[in-house]
């Protein structure tokens, strides 16, 4: 097999979507959860990521930080550091996080303008 | 052996320490090497319909994908939207390289063998994707399709154009094997577990005698028997 490690092949351009200046609101249970996550530590941040698959195609990646490699474009929304790559930028403007108390199924929740559909957890969305 | 080319199947190369898991979330077979060498996977849309068929297998470190999709560039452009932030890359190296399709042997197992730029996949014991440099010459090819088509009729495998198409989901194809059902959430999953727990729209490939069904019904066709796809 030619693998193509000569000059003949190149890997194939990977597309690059604008990038969005994102907009992103935290509703006031989400918020309380977080003060609670974070403390009184605000160094830390919370990044909201996009990752390939789930039952739809995308799924959502929430993590706490402190920094990223990720080229990531950082907000501050009542006083909480919040990152979103630019990678997924298109895809996350103009969401809701939201935290929804219930003992299944229950926990960090994202309301997405951009999804055409999401799956039944609400984990991931196309 | 006799020996097809198949031209229609592509090769890529993934690379980046993310290429597993990124397989993983989008593919409904489970990606794992440490229990098999070769790992047949489908890439689905949301509503479960095949969009790609993969073969996975390592080779010197590299994750190849002998690529089999009604719409290459538009597999590429899915894929490559779904990279994100992850360090993944994907190498299109079809062009270098002549696919050939060997069936009718006795195969031992699943199994990669790469000697001297001829690379070898063996699938489900019962064919092999044959891979080597367009810098020599074409092997000697069977032109003899309806051969084929006998010999997968009578061994009940489905086929991309025949039953396998973006009109199906897995279960009406017979490819129910390269659906992993413990794995987690990938695109199209939820589709196919609901199927599976109500046990509605399951279908299988079935032989029969020509003449049996009508015509219409019948997905492969060959030269005394065919198959067909029918409701369980």
């Amino acid at each position: 097999m030619d693998c193509g490690t000569c000059e003949s092949a190149s890997p194939i351009v990977v597309q690059t979507p604008e990038v969005v200046n994102v907009e992103l609101t935290i509703t006031e249970n989400a918020q309380s959860m977080l003060e609670q996550a974070f403390g009184d530590d605000r160094s830390m941040a919370l990044l909201v990521g996009v990752l390939s698959g789930g039952c739809s195609g995308y799924m959502y990646d929430l993590q706490i930080v402190e920094q990223t490699d990720i080229d990531c474009q950082e907000l501050a929304i009542s006083g909480f550091r919040i990152l979103v790559p630019n990678s997924s930028s298109h895809l996350l403007n103009g969401i809701e996080i939201d935290y929804e108390d219930r003992l299944m199924g229950g926990g960090f929740k994202i309301n997405n303008p951009n999804a055409k559909s999401s799956c039944g957890c609400g984990e991931s969305f196309a | 052996m006799p020996r097809l080319a198949f031209d229609k199947a592509s090769l890529l190369i993934f690379a980046g320490s993310d290429r597993i898991r990124f397989l993983d979330g989008l593919s409904s077979n489970k990606i794992d090497f440490s229990t098999q060498d070769i790992i047949c996977t489908l890439v689905l849309s949301t509503k479960a319909k095949i969009m790609a068929q993969l073969h996975l297998f390592m080779l010197n470190d590299m994750l190849i994908s002998i690529t089999i999709s009604e719409n290459n560039d538009e597999l590429l452009s899915y894929l490559n939207s779904k990279i994100l932030t992850q360090n993944v890359s994907i190498s299109d190296v079809s062009n270098l390289n002549y696919i050939d399709l060997v069936y009718d042997e006795d195969y031992n197992s699943p199994s990669v063998s790469n000697e001297e730029g001829f690379t070898s996949v063996t699938i489900d014991n019962l064919y092999s994707f044959d891979i080597y440099s367009k810098k020599h010459n074409r092997l000697p090819l069977s032109l003899d399709y309806q051969s084929f088509i006998d010999w997968r009729v009578a061994k009940l495998i489905p086929w991309h154009g025949y039953e396998i198409t973006s009109k199906v989901n897995p279960y009406q194809c017979g490819l129910n094997s390269q659906v992993h059902e413990n794995k987690g959430c990938y695109t199209g999953q939820e589709v196919l577990t609901r199927m599976r727990s109500r046990n509605k729209g399951m279908r299988e490939l079935f032989v029969i005698n020509n003449g049996e069904v009508e015509d219409e019904k019948i997905t492969t066709k060959g030269t005394k028997q065919s198959l067909a796809i029918r409701r369980i």
